[in-house]
């Protein structure tokens, strides 16, 4: 007997997606970290109805549809994942404040989960899950479903896996959504500034093999594009968190090789993935976020301090992070790829002047599309004089919420500290403690001194929210 | 010692310097300060103890009060907005709003507001926070009534008494120095923390008791 494999996929799928709706039914909603999540579940469970539906089954492919779900599989863990017993909701309230100055015509939404990993990722759940059903619904029932809808999933570190340093880099993050909202503006920023370090690249590749140059070019132009966004996400980065992200980007360089432009080829050129070299990022952050003057206020303040020569080194940490990528280099893999070695030449030859094209792309970008939100406070650089307020709180072991008023009211209240001004502090005080550490200690002191620091600073974060959305309403109210 | 009343209060609250500041933050109302006392709020962190098949709280035996922590109690940590219904006879545990920090020459009780007192809500057993203490406080919220009562973080719940030492008292030692600031083994805390019996010199007496009680029931066995 011949076994109808069909069939037997069909049978097994059917009851793949009775699993699955129960799997979405069960998610308890009550502890979604913000109301997006639930957007995300009922998209799940009407892409599980439409697939359940009898009309459709005919022009499916059981082996696509048992694919799809398995697929899906990944997009429910999502959405399970989407707690507040993992995720930190005041970190996600500011987030969703951000998100929407950054996107404030309400079309695109976020919301968080958390990633395994010790990271963040960000990446659109409606993009994800259009494409799973492309392969089995017809796209009327598609659109029906996702409603024109553009909705993101930011996944963040969980709250077990102390991931306070990180917090900085939730800008770069955002940066992709902002970058793909305002594609066709950004897109033509970089064509008219890489123009001419793309004219030079395509000689190169001319000369050494014409007949390919073309298809070689196209890959370059991929590989530039996706070196362009990186930096225009930490453009987004240094403006939401100034120093603190600076700060971050660099802890997150670690270990690894400062001076290396990766580029990672695939035979899908829209998937080609490229990184700048972390001394050039950081050069380029440190441009943005008005570093002199926050230093020079920091400085000053600290300065004034007595009996805390130690403290008064904190500056240092941010104008001595190394940025010299004179040295840089490209590496292009798999160096299997036949065409991996020529693009590497081309590249590498003109990198001074493509650093220079990129420059310039990120300074129009910061003109142009990212000035106008320069008048919002939430993105006003921190101030020097706030953050040393903070981290004289930190020293003394209270939570860095406060910021200093004269007024008199405030003073008994306390005006609430922004997000990134608690960031930077926390992220300052941090690399005070870790440089400062007496070298007999133990791993489990430092631990405990590092987990003081950033147990304070999560606090404060909630606080700070909670007081600012506290004050919002007791104004609307009249209180 | 004597009571500070709401002036006394606000003149500590303006200090400058930390170490002779107190520290009750965030205040999101100056009603919070009353005439002796400041107001509190229910946090987000809270602790649930649960019935399960640990035999009994043997606070003597070290090794086994720290591998059934986390079969006898659930950490939750409550959206804003969001309700924890208590029960009746239910015990929990929950962090205040607000991070204290208290200097050398202040200590305080924590005590119940009447209106929560009358529905039958007792809040925090464990009343005195010690001079110098740095922290969110965790009170122990018990429902005495037979109705459930629900709760959101940010409710007033309880309030702080704040005493004086007068510092001809606290000039105690023979050194002449000023009360040694609370060095406890609650580090900071800003979550409901659950009991830590073996973090001081004098819950190590503990092992000897819970010693002897073994000896006991061994000998009584063979």
């Amino acid at each position: 007997m011949t076994i109808p494999v069909d069939d037997f996929i069909l049978s097994k799928s059917l009851s793949l997606i009775e699993k699955t709706k129960r799997s979405v039914a069960q998610i308890d909603t009550a502890v979604f970290p913000t109301a997006s999540s639930e957007i995300a579940r009922k998209l799940l469970s009407a892409a599980l109805d439409s697939l359940g539906n009898r009309v459709f089954w005919e022009a499916m492919s059981p082996e696509a549809l048992y694919n799809t779900l398995i697929h899906i599989q990944g997009l429910v863990a999502k959405v399970e994942a989407s707690t507040s017993d993992h995720i930190s909701w005041p970190l996600v309230s500011y987030c969703d404040h951000f998100w929407k100055l950054l996107l404030p015509t309400g079309e695109v939404q976020i919301f968080y989960s958390v990633l395994a990993e010790h990271n963040y990722s960000i990446g659109s759940f409606t993009n994800s899950l259009r494409l799973l059903l492309e392969n089995v619904l017809p796209p009327p029932e598609i659109d029906r479903i996702l409603g024109g809808k553009q909705l993101y999933c930011l996944q963040i570190a969980s709250l077990e896996d102390e991931n306070l340093p990180l917090y900085a880099n939730i800008g770069h993050e955002f940066g992709h959504a902002l970058y793909r909202d305002r594609e066709p503006q950004i897109i033509s920023i970089f064509t008219a500034e890489c123009h001419d370090v793309f004219m030079s690249i395509y000689s190169v590749l001319t000369a050494k093999e014409s007949g390919l140059a073309n298809r070689r070019m196209n890959r370059v132009a991929w590989i530039v594009r996706s070196i362009a966004t990186e930096l225009f996400c930490d453009l987004v980065g240094s403006i939401l968190a100034g120093p603190a992200f600076l700060l971050s980007l660099h802890e997150m360089g670690w270990g690894t090789d400062q001076n290396s432009w990766i580029m990672k080829l695939s035979p899908k050129d829209s998937r080609i993935r490229a990184y700048p070299s972390f001394a050039f990022r950081l050069s380029c952050v440190k441009k943005f976020i008005q570093l002199d003057a926050f230093v020079q206020t920091l400085r000053q303040k600290l300065d004034s301090l007595r009996d805390k020569d130690e403290l008064k080194k904190i500056p240092t940490y941010v104008t001595d992070i190394t940025e010299n990528h004179l040295a840089d280099y490209v590496s292009v893999r798999p160096v299997s790829e036949v065409d991996a070695k020529a693009i590497q030449e081309a590249i590498e030859k003109d990198i001074p002047v493509l650093k220079q094209c990129l420059e310039k792309f990120i300074t129009r970008c910061s003109e142009e599309i990212l000035a106008p939100l320069s008048s919002q406070p939430e993105f006003l650089p921190v101030s020097g004089e706030q953050v040393f307020e903070l981290i004289r709180r930190l020293d003394a072991e209270i939570i860095p919420n406060i910021i200093p008023s004269t007024v008199q009211e405030e003073s008994l209240l306390g005006v609430p500290a922004s997000f990134a001004t608690i960031l930077n502090a926390s992220a300052l005080y941090r690399m005070y403690v870790l440089l400062t550490r007496e070298k007999d200690l133990g791993s489990k002191e430092i631990n405990l001194q590092i987990q003081k620091v950033d147990r304070l600073t999560a606090k404060a974060i909630e606080v700070s929210y909670i007081q600012r959305e506290f004050n919002r309403w007791k104004v609307e109210e009249g209180k | 010692m004597s009571v500070l009343n709401k002036s006394a209060l606000e003149a500590l609250i303006r200090r400058t310097d930390y170490s002779e500041k107190l520290i009750v933050t965030p205040l999101l109302s100056s009603k919070q300060i009353g005439p002796a006392s400041i107001d509190v709020r229910l946090g987000s962190s809270i602790i649930v103890p649960r019935r399960t098949f640990v035999s009994s709280h043997d606070v003597t035996d070290r090794k086994r009060v720290e591998q059934v922590e986390k079969r006898l109690y659930d950490r939750l940590r409550l959206k804003y907005h969001s309700e924890f219904v208590l029960h009746p006879n239910q015990l929990i545990l929950a962090a205040t709003l607000e991070y204290l920090s208290l200097p050398a020459t202040v200590f305080c009780q924590v005590a119940s507001r009447s209106s929560w007192g009358r529905l039958g809500l007792v809040v925090a057993t464990a009343s005195v926070v010690q001079p110098g203490f740095k922290g969110c406080l965790t009170l122990e919220l018990a429902n005495l009534s037979d109705s459930p009562i629900t709760l959101y973080p940010g409710l007033l719940i309880g309030q702080l008494v704040f005493y004086d030492i007068k510092t001809e008292e606290v000039k105690l030692g023979q050194t002449g120095d000023l009360v040694t600031p609370y060095k406890g083994r609650y580090d900071c805390p800003i979550d409901a923390g659950l009991p830590q019996f073996f973090s001081k010199d004098l819950d190590d007496e503990m092992t000897f008791w819970g010693r002897w009680k073994k000896l006991i029931s061994h000998r009584d066995i063979a």
